[in-house]
């Protein structure tokens, strides 16, 4: 089995676009996403953080489903994952609105009332 | 009643239905009744329900023993009086049946009537006499339901003992009346001196009732080698040679018969059986005509294959220490704790402390008479060991010379009667060693009357002094000062008479009936072959003695009713109530007693004109079936009548000589006294001698108190040095072990606790930390985990 790297290692090599970009790609979303989660103080950004890692998650089921045996499994994923963001966006965005409500902040340093 | 054959009864006929359960249960019924109801309509009927209940069950129990002694066992014939009436079964230990039943013989039907008809009278006396007798010493109670209450159960204790077929009950009567005793002479419980005397009399009594349970336990022993020697079991076959000649078993009970019959043979605890094994080597074989019967078969005497007693007379123990001897000796002892004799008499002069009427009937008249029962019961067994027989008599002698001797000296009058009352005793024994238990056992019953009638007699004495004499009421001794007295003829007219016919009985003056009884015993140690001491010596101590007892008694008699100017009686006489009149009858009735008893069942056989047998003192005659199988045959119809005629005249002339010079000292006692005062000044020494008992109480100190003392010191000393000291050292060691687990317990066992909680509660704090309500960090935390969980899983996964 080769390593990860090797493949990436091996991608600027390859005329063709593989699997390794698609990988790339989808580890660069995750981290921003993670990032943009992680460091994010609004409520809203962390949210669209959290679209970035479910769309990273999406594009290598769909990179994996593809280049493994070519079948549309991965895609159904990927629409369930969209299904899924938007499910979560629409509690999430719900939420946030009654954060707001409450605290008139959506600053997730200051909704901390359930801190001991 | 009817009454339930017995099985081991082998030689006695099938019982008679004579209620002889009733001769205790009178009394004990009676004892009952007298504490409960006594108390408890004391307050309704006032203090005389005790004493009444008290008085109707002695009568009872008299008119029981009359019934008895006229229906059942005067009528049967001389050698058939022997009625046994098992009740139930104790215990059954090895091959040893112990059943509880009572017995009638004629040794039985003697002590009952004399403990019934002295019980009686006594009974009638203490009634009156116990007015107050709590004396303001029971906490302003009423004595008289626990006092009468006593002295019922002290007569069915003391008929207990003598009722008791075999040991085990003996014993039971014999704790019992040791038991009533004590209860009794610290009636009055808080004077000091009664409290005192009543623990002395019970510790001198425990001696010599261990020496007699260890007496028995020896001989059950020393039997059961008897049945490992032959190799046979009880029930053996053997020919039995009984006093009716060979016995049979028929359907209707034992019968005469030449036939063979089966002889338990083996160690056991009833009277009858272990004589009749005795006797089986008593067997006629050295003499050629023993019973008539056996001309028939002159072959009888080699029938018998077992001989328990030549094994028991064979048998030594300890090396060459004869076994029969040591076992004499021991129930020996064991009578001598109760018949207060050397070296346990101490006891009964201070048992006078308890009242005037315990001091009559129990310790004068019956229960100092158990231990002369016991040995008279026994004499089969004493009979076989002339050592013994010399122990006795030795020790019988003795006593009577020191009780004289003591008696002489004392002014208590209740502590000249007790020690008359130990030398009485010592008389007695003299005659069972002499192998004349009969004698002795006749001895007892005179000694009973007039003993009974000195101690009454001597009771109004000191009511009659207490009423006159200033501070007699706090002082009890006071009154029975002989010194304070004298000069009460006139005033006691009634009881100076029966005093002095009781007096001329224990002095034995001719015709009165110590003199019938002494001479007999008299006689029976001058032609006694058994001992193996000169009976001259004894007979010159006890003649010495005989006036000594004469000496003492007439002093004390001269001393309470002359010596002194004659005294009005205070209140007495005139106005003497219907109580004391009760009371000085009861003692004429016993004088009569003392006065009749002798010539009546003592008349000397070589005064009357009968041979043999029928010339027997009629008690003696009556009681000779009980003893004449002893060996080696010791009637006295052998004695020569020369001795006979030479004991009475002697004995007469020594009473005579000691009541005349008792007259001669003390009937003018004030002219006398400078005489006396030189006399008690030449022989001081030979008076306190005397006066102390000849010292018994202090060797007793020396001997036993002293030696116990130390011992206890002894003890006090180990237990402090050796005892304490390692208790203690055990308790340091404990604390500094205390100390070391204290000091773990703290810094390790603590440390860990606390350690863990301080950790827990560190991480918590530490852990705390996380949760900083920061939903970024969270998301990060989450983040590395994964992340964590990921690298692992890779390094750790296949």
């Amino acid at each position: 089995m080769t390593s990860p790297l090797a493949t990436l290692a091996a991608a600027p090599t390859l005329a063709a676009i593989g699997l390794g970009h698609f990988l790339v790609l989808s580890a660069v979303m995750f981290t921003l996403g993670l990032i943009t989660a992680a460091t994010r103080r609004s409520a809203v950004a962390i949210l669209m953080g959290v679209e970035l890692i479910l769309n990273a998650a999406a594009l290598n089921f769909v990179a994996f489903s593809h280049y493994s045996h070519g079948a549309i499994t991965g895609q159904v994923f990927a629409v369930f994952v969209v299904v899924l963001a938007a499910a979560e966006a629409t509690v999430a965005l719900a939420i946030v609105l009654a954060v707001f409500r409450g605290f008139r902040t959506v600053d997730v340093a200051d909704v901390n009332t359930l801190k001991g | 009643m009817g009454s339930i054959p017995y099985s081991g009864g082998w030689l006695t006929p099938p019982g008679i239905d004579a209620p002889l359960v009733w001769l205790l249960l009178f009394p004990l019924l009676g004892a009952l009744a007298t504490a409960v109801l006594g108390s408890l309509f004391a307050r309704r009927f006032g203090g005389r329900v005790a004493p009444a209940l008290a008085v109707a069950a002695m009568l009872a129990t008299l008119v029981t023993a009359l019934v008895i002694f006229f229906g059942d066992v005067l009528p049967v014939g001389e050698r058939e009086r022997i009625f046994r009436q098992p009740l139930f079964p104790l215990f059954v230990v090895g091959g040893i049946r112990v059943a509880f039943g009572l017995v009638m013989d004629p040794l039985s039907v003697v002590m009952v009537l004399l403990v019934t008809s002295l019980g009686s009278l006594i009974h009638l006396y203490a009634a009156f006499y116990m007015e107050d007798p709590g004396q303001g010493v029971d906490g302003g109670k009423d004595g008289r339901p626990r006092f009468f209450a006593f002295l019922n159960l002290f007569v069915f204790s003391m008929l207990l003992l003598v009722l008791a077929d075999g040991f085990v009950p003996l014993f039971f009567g014999w704790e019992a009346v040791g038991a009533c005793s004590y209860f009794l002479i610290g009636f009055w419980y808080r004077r000091a001196a009664a409290a005192d005397a009543a623990t002395k009399a019970f510790l001198v009594n425990r001696v010599g009732d261990a020496a007699l349970l260890l007496g028995i336990s020896m001989l059950l022993w020393g039997m059961g080698g008897v049945e490992m020697v032959t190799g046979s079991a009880r029930g053996q076959l053997g020919n039995v040679w009984t006093r009716n000649g060979p016995m049979v078993e028929t359907g209707e009970g034992l019968q005469p018969s030449p036939g063979r019959q089966k002889v338990p043979v083996g160690p056991t605890l009833d009277f009858h059986e272990l004589r009749d094994e005795l006797r089986l080597e008593m067997m006629p074989r050295a003499t050629a005509k023993p019973n008539p019967d056996s001309a028939a078969r002159p072959d009888a005497a080699h029938d018998v294959h077992f001989r328990p007693a030549a094994y028991l007379l064979d048998r030594k123990i300890f090396g060459r220490l004869p076994f029969l001897f040591v076992v004499c000796a021991l129930l020996m002892l064991g009578a001598a704790g109760k018949s207060a004799q050397l070296p346990l008499f101490a006891w009964l002069p201070d048992a006078m402390a308890g009242p005037t009427p315990v001091s009559a009937l129990i310790h004068a008249a019956t229960l100092v008479t158990a231990g002369v029962y016991l040995l008279a019961r026994l004499s089969f067994l004493f009979a076989l060991s002339a050592g013994a027989l010399t122990m006795v008599t030795v020790i019988g002698t003795l006593t009577a010379l020191v009780g004289a001797t003591a008696a002489l000296v004392q002014n208590d009058l209740k502590r000249v009667l007790a020690y008359s009352t130990v030398s009485q005793l010592g008389y007695m024994f003299v005659a069972l060693g002499a192998g004349a238990a009969g004698a002795g056992v006749f001895h007892v019953v005179t000694h009973g009357f007039f003993k009974a009638c000195l101690f009454l007699a001597a009771g109004l004495v000191v009511h009659a002094v207490a009423a006159t004499t200033p501070g007699a009421g706090e002082r009890p001794d006071l009154a029975q000062d002989m010194r304070q007295m004298g000069g009460l003829a006139r005033a006691l007219p009634a009881t100076r008479w029966a005093y002095f016919a009781a007096c001329s009985a224990l002095a034995g003056l001719p015709f009165a009936s110590g003199f019938f009884s002494k001479d007999l015993i008299l006689t029976a140690l001058a032609s006694s072959d058994r001992l193996s001491i000169s009976t001259p010596v004894l007979l010159a101590v006890l003649a010495v003695t005989s006036f000594l007892t004469s000496l003492y008694a007439f002093r004390s008699y001269y001393l309470i009713f002359f010596a002194r100017p004659p005294r009005e009686a205070a209140h007495h006489g005139d106005h003497a109530g219907a109580g004391e009149r009760v009371m000085t009858a009861v003692v004429l009735v016993l004088a009569l007693g003392a006065v009749v008893v002798g010539p009546a069942l003592g008349w000397p056989g070589n005064w009357s004109s009968g041979h043999g047998e029928s010339a027997l003192p009629r008690l003696l005659r009556f009681l000779a079936p009980m003893f004449e199988g002893d060996w080696p045959r010791r009637d006295t119809p052998r004695t020569p009548a020369m001795v006979e005629w030479g004991m009475q005249l002697g004995g007469a002339l020594v009473a005579v000589l000691g009541w005349a010079v008792a007259r001669a000292l003390y009937r003018d006692a004030e002219a006398t006294a400078p005489a006396r005062r030189r006399l008690a000044e030449r022989y001081a020494f030979l008076r306190r001698l005397f006066a102390t008992g000849w010292q018994t109480d202090r060797a007793y100190h020396l001997l036993a108190v002293r030696p116990a003392l130390a011992l206890a010191r002894a003890a006090t000393w180990v237990d402090r040095a050796v005892v304490d000291r390692a208790v203690n050292a055990v308790a340091a060691l404990g604390l500094r072990l205390g100390w070391l687990a204290g000091v773990i317990d703290r810094h390790a066992v603590d440390g860990v606790v606390n350690g863990v909680s301080e950790a827990a509660l560190a991480a918590g704090r530490r852990g705390a930390r996380l949760q900083n309500g920061r939903i970024n960090s969270y998301v990060l935390g989450i983040a590395a985990g994964i992340a964590a969980l990921v690298v692992l899983a890779y390094f750790l996964g296949s």
